[in-house]
């Protein structure tokens, strides 16, 4: 388990007896893995996402990240791993009153880190995305895509170990999907471990992975694993 | 860079994003502390008015008709000796008809018809803590002198005044406790109404891992500094308000309330105002804490 980023097992998520969003899930994924988790619509991958992410507690089963045990973390912790993981979500979150810069500035004020490394990280992390000379406009002034890379590069100014990323081009037009996947692969290719829920089949078709499928809360499938 | 400064920092950034909902908060602050600083700015005055029209508890004893002056000598000693008298003036029934031809308007030189009925007086002054029941018992004690008639003290008077005094300071204690809670609720409101428009930007900083109190100190600053700007500004209102207003009265009013100076809030006073602007805001800092709390159990 030790070079597992995740290792899962038994993991379910019940509402009721009779009710559940995830049953009897069990995965690993391995440091630097590059993986896709999909299915349809109510499929679990969300619920999937939120407990890796300590959002949703699971109602049964194990669950590790990174060697820290995620269904067991006390909530006086879960600042702490949050800062260790990152997240992109479908509809950006960010902040339309605070610039991109300061946008994507906000973990690392979280971290009371000092400006001078704050401003380093900050035009680092904004020019790998392709956004330096847009660092002191607003959200509401870039396109879909634009605000996807804006919460991407928060999500690994931390430099987390973990990135999980919920429909990241739900929003987006083909050809800017493309480019945020492509985004995910660079950021995977410098060590990050990537985890994206999606249901688009060409995605995933055009930037090969391995592929854990869900159907119905459990787990029907883990194709092309490492 | 300390936690205080970030603190503060990031609340002087909120400051600018929210300049309205702040805004908002600053006057209902204000407004409350300019209606409590009223009421301890009439208060104030009234009780400056009252006492110098009567500064000490005053009453008058009669005396029966051709007493030596030896023997009202020996009275006004019997009587200093009291407990509660301070001073004791005598005024012979001449005196006492001139002053009140005086103040009837005629001079001073005419015969004021009756005027041979009044007897000759001691007047008393007593000190000021003394009670209604001190002032009783004293007059029922100096009505046993052989010398002395009667005695009055205008007990009922005082009786009003201590009333009115009693009325008004705990008026002031029941509108201080009453705007305390009503502005706290309202501020309670406004900071419920920010809360909620910065939900989302409480819920974002939560998922990038923040602590509590990252999220929470603002909040706090933000009462505190809403709190002094809006007894501040309310005092500047109040000082500019008994400057427009202190000639106009005084031209008009000297002469019945004996008075052309008006005074503005003591320290103390200034003070407790500033205090309670403050504590009315951090209640309604506390009051979006633990609503904010709530969201991170």
């Amino acid at each position: 388990m030790a070079q597992k980023m995740v290792h899962i097992r038994g993991l379910g998520v019940r509402y009721s007896a009779s009710r559940y969003a995830l049953k009897n899930v069990s995965f690993d994924l391995d440091r630097g893995e590059f993986a896709y988790i999909t299915g349809a619509n109510g499929a679990g991958k969300t619920t999937l996402l939120k407990i890796l992410f300590a959002m949703e507690r699971a109602s049964e089963g194990n669950i590790f990240v990174n060697n820290r045990d995620v269904s067991g973390l006390p909530r006086n912790q879960i600042y702490q791993y949050r800062r260790e993981v990152g997240f992109v979500f479908q509809d950006f979150k960010l902040l339309p009153d605070l610039t991109i810069y300061d946008n994507v500035a906000l973990p690392l004020e979280v971290r009371k880190m000092t400006p001078g490394e704050v401003d380093h990280r900050v035009r680092g992390v904004l020019s790998l995305v392709g956004l330096g000379d847009r660092a002191h406009d607003f959200p509401q002034t870039l396109s879909g895509g634009e605000q996807q890379r804006v919460a991407i590069a928060r999500s690994i100014i931390g430099r987390p170990s973990l990135l999980l990323a919920d429909e990241p081009t739900g929003n987006l037009d083909s050809g800017t999907a493309r480019d945020i996947m492509s985004l995910f692969m660079e950021i995977n290719d410098m060590g990050t471990t990537v985890l994206i829920a999606t249901h688009d089949e060409g995605l995933m078709d055009e930037f090969p992975a391995r592929t854990i499928r869900l159907q119905s809360g459990q787990l029907l499938n883990d194709r092309g694993q490492a | 860079m300390g936690t205080r400064t970030r603190a503060i920092s990031r609340t002087w950034k909120n400051f600018k994003r929210h300049p309205l909902l702040h805004l908002a908060s600053i006057s209902t602050i204000s407004a409350s502390c300019i209606i409590l600083g009223g009421f301890l700015l009439c208060s104030r005055n009234f009780q400056n008015i009252a006492e110098k029209t009567n500064p000490n508890i005053t009453g008058t004893a009669y005396l029966r008709e051709n007493l030596s002056d030896y023997q009202v000598s020996q009275l006004k000693d019997r009587l200093l000796a009291q407990n509660h008298i301070m001073k004791v003036s005598f005024k012979p029934k001449k005196k006492v008809a001139d002053e009140l031809q005086i103040f009837l308007g005629s001079s001073a030189g005419e015969v004021l018809p009756g005027s041979e009925l009044f007897p000759d007086i001691m007047e008393l002054e007593l000190h000021k803590d003394t009670s209604t029941g001190d002032i009783a018992a004293l007059t029922k004690l100096l009505s046993r002198e052989p010398e002395i008639t009667e005695v009055d003290f205008s007990e009922d008077w005082l009786a009003q005044y201590k009333k009115v005094r009693g009325l008004i300071s705990g008026l002031g204690w029941v509108l201080m406790l009453a705007l305390v809670l009503g502005c706290s609720f309202i501020i309670a409101n406004f900071m419920g109404m920010r809360h909620q428009s910065r939900k989302e930007e409480i819920e974002i900083v939560q998922l990038i891992g923040a602590e509590r109190s990252f999220v929470l100190t603002p909040f706090v600053w933000e009462g505190v500094i809403e709190g002094l700007l809006g007894a501040g500004l309310a005092m500047g209102i109040l000082l500019f308000g008994k400057w427009l207003l202190g000639d106009l009265i005084a031209n008009e009013w000297t002469a019945v309330l004996g008075t052309s100076s008006w005074l503005f809030l003591s320290i103390e006073q200034m003070l407790l105002l500033a205090f309670i602007g403050m504590a009315t805001a951090l209640l309604g800092s506390f009051t979006v804490f633990f609503k904010t709390a709530e969201r991170f159990r």
